[in-house]
């Protein structure tokens, strides 16, 4: 992952670039990830954004990063957080001062999006904390915007 | 001999120098820890460390193997000069780890610590940003520095018998 995020740096020369591309790639796998999370952890259907919530920071993290996570609410019922130390995506790594903007571990906050599409979630979300930072933890918050209406594609005909 | 050490600093056994070595027997990082920084001091002792290196040559070309199945090699102490003592380890990637301490250390004493300097060392380099430093080795980070400066700081109580 490490080589992967200096190579886009090399190439895009520019930190706000690099962090938009590592959402999209996260925003990718996390359509498919959605899939194998879904099958793994034998679940169909959430009833609500708190059991999302739940299982993405105690079955998703746990399954795919092999971290625990835990889930705070904002007093907005349709924001939540999720919080987690021991990021494997940063072991060894050291954030130079000149990149101290580059939210390096952005891919996850595409992932958890992009997962959360598949199944008609519409989110944003955000690197609020970060360990490469200095921070204590590492947070990512989730923006509910809409449940999408499930959608007939014409390939259903 | 042993009974004829002074200890420059009142100190025994302690660190006074650290270097890793590249395989083109550049300097990748050197240090030197004295309580009261005198700079013809650090002078001398950078010498001891480059002198260390051809004896280093010597040692790991003459192939001689610690373990069976470890192309590394803890070289034990390679000589002693003035107060000091110089010790050595390689890699079978030329990476020399060299220290040089007052007085003389048992031998185990010093591949312990010495592996925790190579330990720290893949952590340091093991950096995905190391490439885009202005210092490619990625021993130039205020981290390494810090844990390097503790593990010797460490090291020199021990030694002292002070806790």
């Amino acid at each position: 992952y490490g080589a992967l995020v200096t190579t886009m740096i090399k190439d895009f020369q520019d930190v706000k670039i690099v962090n938009q591309e590592l959402e999209k790639m996260g925003f990718n796998i996390g359509l498919r990830l959605i899939d194998e999370f879904l099958a793994k952890a034998g679940i169909t259907q959430c009833r609500n954004l708190k059991e999302t919530a739940h299982y993405i920071a105690k079955v998703g993290f746990k399954m795919f990063l092999g971290i625990n996570a835990e889930v705070s609410w904002s007093t907005d019922s349709r924001q939540f957080s999720v919080e987690f130390k021991n990021n494997p995506l940063i072991e060894f790594v050291e954030l130079p001062e000149r990149f101290k903007d580059l939210e390096y571990s952005n891919l996850l906050c595409g992932v958890i999006r992009g997962a959360l599409h598949s199944v008609n979630m519409i989110v944003t979300t955000a690197l609020k904390r970060s360990e490469l930072r200095g921070d204590p933890l590492s947070e990512i918050q989730v923006t509910l915007k809409e449940i999408a209406a499930e959608k007939v594609t014409a390939e259903d005909d | 001999h042993m009974a004829s050490f002074r200890g420059k600093q009142g100190q025994t056994g302690a660190i006074r120098a650290v270097a890793v070595i590249g395989k083109e027997n550049e300097p990748l990082y050197l240090e030197t820890f004295s309580p009261d920084s005198k700079e013809e001091d650090s002078l001398s002792l950078h010498y001891h460390i480059h002198t260390s290196l051809d004896i280093v040559e010597e040692k790991t070309s003459t192939g001689r193997k610690t373990y069976a199945n470890s192309k590394e090699t803890y070289l034990g102490q390679l000589f002693a000069v003035e107060d000091y003592s110089v010790y050595g380890f390689a890699t079978n990637t030329k990476m020399k780890f060299i220290v040089l301490v007052e007085g003389v250390q048992a031998n185990s004493s010093m591949r312990t610590w010495i592996k925790e300097l190579h330990e720290q060392y893949l952590y340091a380099t093991s950096n995905p940003f190391c490439e885009l430093m202005e210092d490619k080795s990625g021993l130039n980070t205020n981290t390494f520095r810090k844990r390097i400066a503790q593990r010797v700081a460490k090291f020199n109580r021990k030694s002292s018998g002070r806790y």
